[in-house]
């Protein structure tokens, strides 16, 4: 297959740069013919010496296709109804779901548990003193030893209770030390707000009760 | 301006409002001139791969072609960029000196660039001068001259046409008889 004469007239002039402007759409008509392309190729590439014997336009023209076609895609109408089955959530989307919902999890299972773990019962199991501490705190604040010694047979209030020494506190007895923690977390309860504080509040006593042992040990 | 620039120059236009015909036509004229010029900076094999690419960035680009300089010297220089970035982005370093475009072709400096005439390759290129020489003699007086001064010495139709005292018209038809002539004789060679 070749090109007719005209249009290969047309094409050499064209290699050439002589073609007038008012050719160009024929120019442009003559090359959706293969055999026009064809005879364009030969020609630029005549007398180019080692020049690849290569046509990559129909590749380029592809690619071009390819680069326009998604300007076409945003205009594609859907309907409404189908909107919500269009989203598809990538794998990026799926990992960020499942590590918030872990997180949201485990907030929610912490917040469950301590409220639990500081609720006390029975007021009756609390110590006396104690009792009076709940329905008066700023007696509290004025007795210088904060557990019963009498029912709990705890050694306490070394110095005067009216000097300002510092004051040591011993618990022999293991049991004491559930007693004390009730009494922290019934302390708790009366200042309010232990659901939302209690984990943190919870903490602090149960490490201060910890420490209590060495402080025994020490005053014996 | 040349007619060659103009022309170029009105497809440019056409392209930049989005007609891909016209740039197509650009493609097919250039391609061998600019596969020529990156087969310099990297291997035969990669060539179509970085000519296609150069033209893709150009097709981009064209929005941005003010027609400050002639539309095939800004075509070469996206190709030259796309080549070194092309070894770069393989980790080759791409060629030290830098060198005017339009040189690059015109003197062949580009050869200085990357060694590629393989035996193969010479002999393949030493039969077609062969036939291209072979095919000129062959050919009518008006034909061989009309052909000679526009491939060899580079004289425009007009310039031609004052030459051998005749219309532009017969020296495009000159022309054209002569390159179809030329073709059928290496055509056999590149099939």
């Amino acid at each position: 297959m070749t090109a007719s004469l005209e249009h290969a007239e047309r094409i050499s002039a064209f290699v050439d740069g002589e073609l007038s402007a008012s050719e160009v759409d024929a120019l442009l008509d003559s090359l959706e013919n293969p055999a026009c392309r064809g005879q364009l190729a030969r020609f630029a590439r005549q007398g180019r010496r080692g020049c690849p014997d290569i046509d990559i336009s129909a590749a380029v023209a592809a690619r071009i296709r390819q680069e326009q076609a998604p300007v076409r895609n945003r205009q594609v109408r859907v309907s409404p109804l189908l909107l919500p089955f269009r989203w598809r959530p990538s794998a990026r989307t799926w990992v960020a779901a499942s590590g918030f919902a872990a997180a949201a999890s485990v907030a929610v299972v912490a917040l469950n548990i301590a409220p639990a773990t500081q609720q006390v019962d029975s007021v009756a199991a609390i110590p006396e003193i104690a009792a009076d501490a709940l329905t008066t705190p700023a007696a509290l604040a004025a007795r210088p030893v904060l557990v019963n010694a009498s029912q709990s047979q705890v050694a306490s209030t070394l110095g005067d209770a009216g000097s300002s020494a510092p004051r040591e506190l011993v618990i022999p007895v293991p049991e004491q030390r559930t007693e004390l923690e009730q009494l922290y977390l019934q302390h708790a309860r009366f200042r309010g707000g232990y659901a939302l504080a209690s984990p943190v509040s919870y903490g602090r006593v149960g490490a201060s009760v910890a420490a209590l042992p060495e402080a025994a040990d020490s005053g014996n | 301006m040349t007619p060659s620039t103009d022309v170029d120059q009105l497809l440019v236009e056409r392209a930049q409002k989005g007609d891909a015909r016209a740039f197509d036509a650009l493609v097919l004229k250039y391609q061998h001139r600019i596969l020529q010029l990156v087969t310099r900076f990297v291997s035969d094999a990669d060539a179509p791969d970085v000519a296609q690419e150069a033209f893709i960035r150009a097709w981009r680009a064209i929005g941005n072609f003010r027609g400050q300089s002639a539309f095939f010297t800004w075509l070469y220089r996206i190709a030259i960029n796309t080549a070194k970035n092309w070894l770069v982005s393989r980790a080759r370093r791409p060629a030290a000196q830098d060198f005017d475009v339009q040189d690059a072709e015109d003197y062949g400096i580009s050869d200085q660039l990357r060694e590629k005439d393989t035996p193969e390759h010479l002999a393949l290129t030493d039969e077609i001068n062969d036939r291209i020489a072979l095919a000129l003699d062959q050919l009518p007086d008006d034909l061989r001259t009309a052909i000679t001064l526009r491939e060899f010495e580079g004289m425009s139709y007009e310039e031609i046409a004052e030459a051998m005292d005749c219309p532009i018209g017969t020296v495009r038809s000159r022309i054209f008889r002569a390159r179809a002539a030329i073709d059928d004789h290496i055509a056999p060679l590149l099939d």
